[in-house]
């Protein structure tokens, strides 16, 4: 008997476990194809100045990711690369290309609340996490993860809530190893493109002291799932080509 | 009457005169000239401090002293800039713009602080543009020049002419980024504060730091000591704040201060050796004259008249050395005002490099030894004085 019943709970953790999986795994290739390509506007707010930059993104998988800013017209043309774990801005003004090296990694983004390692990390919810499903109700799961032991994560704890139907998330708040939350970000403006149900706009909201007042707005205008995509796109070669 | 004897009785004994005199005179010389070196080294230090970097009064933004942030900037910048320019005491001001940036030629990269300034006022205020060792001083015509410190030049193997690229984070958060070129190299004399100054003109640096501001307004005065009363009555206007040098360099002013407290002993023990040559010359000159007073006594002097007499002596004497001292020391201190004396082995204090310490003469270096001297002949003669007066003319009579 008591057999039968561990084996009852064995199984029914395996199954649990195995949707989550599903649920992670569904939010960490929502923007994320084999290939895409998207047309972002990014709207920075602090409380000394407001920004909005245009630009093309195209990735490839999660390894190769290519940015070039549109607008404006100042920046122009500045365009980051990352390869695996490494990662490039070229500046054509100047005509150099700067690595980014390690200990930048958790430096802002073009001044954005995006940090380096924002862009390069290639970890995902589902192979890096313990997830943990806290919550379900009608419309939302609730999820909390936390970094497993080889992960190299600077997370202490990632809270996740993801719509119950179309899988697609609806708020991430991010806490460090001390507990504090550091930021948030909320995903809304659902939008359905091809075959997926996405979330056109994601709004970062740090918490820490230092970024009292800042936002930053992530807009998707434009986004393809599957474009042909070559790859020489990922090459510094490319990256320091003058557009 | 007793005017007429003190004055008579000094040319009396001429020799005894001039000895105690010439112990006076050099006791003023003595302390005139180590007053003026102490006034000169630390003038000097402070004109270096001020004419090469920070005016004599500087205005920021309150928070900016301590955030040295780019968002905390003066606004009204032309509003200021009219009521200084309306200032009598205002000789010069310079708007600046500054901000760290990562300076690249090649691959080799070095640390250094962009600041923007207007060529034509800066150079009122500083001497930056007497210290180029090459190259031109900029016109304000063209954009993205720049003058750099002889360190970064070579750090980074610059010479007229060439490339520099920064790099760094603008006001709006964008990267800035840009290409300038080096138009002058400048001799670094105060490592500390200038090694990796690079400036450009304003609008080249706000256009590159994506600001329409300023960040420090830079104010020579006519003279240096007015610096703390116009830092009290000058209003520079909401959430600025406006500080003397001795507040911009607190650090240094602190110091000196310290040393100048240290200086004040040894300045006490001059000042004690002068005292006891005066009291020795004084006290023989009086005590090898005790039959006299006798003789003054007998005849009817009263004690009163006898101790008057002998102070106002001194006090003829004292006069007379001050004068002579006067113009003796001035002299002196001229001589080390010129040539200065060379140390040995050039020190550094505070970040600059001294390799001569020159004199300074001030109204103090005339005024204070000459108190000094009248103070101590006084004290001085009224021992003997008192002791001669209470002489028995019997007892002084039959000496000898």
């Amino acid at each position: 008997m008591k057999y039968i019943a561990f084996l009852l709970l064995l199984i029914s953790s395996y199954a649990h476990s195995k949707n989550v999986d599903k649920i992670l795994d569904s939010v960490d290739r929502l923007y994320r194809s084999d290939t895409t390509f998207s047309s972002i506007e990014m709207k920075i707010k602090t409380p000394n100045w407001d920004r909005t930059l245009d630009m093309d993104v195209w990735t490839k998988g999660l390894l190769y990711t290519f940015v070039v800013i549109k607008n404006p017209i100042k920046d122009k043309g500045i365009a980051t690369l990352k390869r695996e774990n490494n990662m490039w801005n070229f500046f054509p003004k100047i005509n150099k290309v700067i690595k980014i090296p390690p200990s930048m990694m958790m430096s802002s983004w073009m001044g954005s609340d995006f940090t380096n390692d924002d862009l390069v990390k290639e970890n995902t919810f589902r192979d890096d996490y313990k997830a943990e499903l806290t919550l379900e109700d009608k419309e939302n799961y609730y999820i909390s993860l936390t970094p497993k032991q080889q992960t190299i994560s600077i997370w202490g704890k990632i809270e996740l809530i993801v719509h119950k139907k179309m899988l697609y998330p609806i708020k991430q708040t991010y806490y460090d190893e001390n507990g504090e939350k550091i930021r948030t970000m909320v995903f809304d403006e659902i939008k359905k493109v091809e075959s997926k149900t996405i979330p056109m706009r994601m709004t970062l909201t740090p918490h820490t002291k230092e970024k009292e007042g800042h936002e930053t707005i992530i807009l998707y205008k434009e986004i393809k799932f599957n474009p042909e995509i070559s790859d020489s796109t990922f090459t510094r070669r490319n990256l320091q080509k003058r557009r | 009457m007793i005017f007429k004897m003190a004055f008579r009785n000094i040319f009396r004994h001429k020799r005894r005169t001039f000895l105690t005199s010439l112990m006076m005179l050099g006791g003023y010389c003595l302390i005139s000239f180590s007053l003026s070196l102490v006034d000169g080294s630390y003038g000097n230090l402070i004109r270096f401090f001020t004419s090469q970097k920070t005016g004599h009064l500087q205005i920021h933004h309150k928070k900016y002293v301590e955030t040295e942030s780019i968002h905390d900037n003066i606004k009204n910048y032309k509003q200021i800039s009219s009521g200084l320019s309306k200032d009598r005491l205002v000789e010069a001001f310079s708007p600046r713009i500054k901000s760290g940036a990562l300076a690249f030629k090649k691959e080799k990269a070095v640390g250094v602080q962009l600041i923007g300034i207007d060529w034509t006022k800066e150079a009122l205020v500083t001497t930056i543009k007497k210290r180029l060792e090459k190259g031109h001083w900029p016109s304000s015509q063209l954009k993205n020049e720049v003058i750099i410190g002889g360190k970064i030049a070579k750090v980074l193997n610059l010479n007229l002419g060439d490339e520099l690229i920064l790099i760094s984070q603008g006001a709006d958060g964008s990267i800035a980024n840009d290409i300038f070129y080096v138009k002058a190299i400048f001799q670094s004399e105060d490592q500390a504060l200038d090694d990796y100054s690079v400036y450009t003109d304003l609008s080249s640096a706000q256009s590159f730091f994506s600001t329409k501001a300023i960040q420090e307004i830079a104010i020579k005065l006519k003279r240096i000591d007015f610096a703390s009363k116009f830092a009290k009555s000058f209003n520079p206007g909401e959430n600025l704040v406006i500080r003397p040098w001795q507040k911009i360099e607190e650090e240094f002013f602190r110091a000196m201060e310290v040393d100048k407290k240290g200086n004040t002993v040894s300045y006490i023990i001059i000042m004690i050796v002068v005292a006891l040559g005066i009291l020795n010359s004084v006290l023989m000159s009086i005590l090898e004259r005790i039959k006299e007073f006798g003789v003054l006594k007998a005849i009817g002097t009263s004690p009163k008249n006898l101790i008057m007499m002998i102070i106002m002596e001194a006090q003829f004497i004292a006069i007379i050395s001050v004068i002579f001292g006067a113009i003796l020391s001035f002299f002196i201190n001229l001589y080390f005002v010129k040539y200065g004396i060379s140390l040995s082995e050039p020190m550094t204090y505070g970040g600059m490099f001294i390799s001569h310490i020159f004199a300074e003469i001030t109204p103090r270096c005339f005024v204070q030894p000459a108190l000094i001297v009248f103070g101590t002949s006084f004290l001085v003669s009224l021992y003997p004085a008192f002791k001669s007066a209470r002489v028995s003319p019997v007892e002084a009579l039959r000496e000898n």
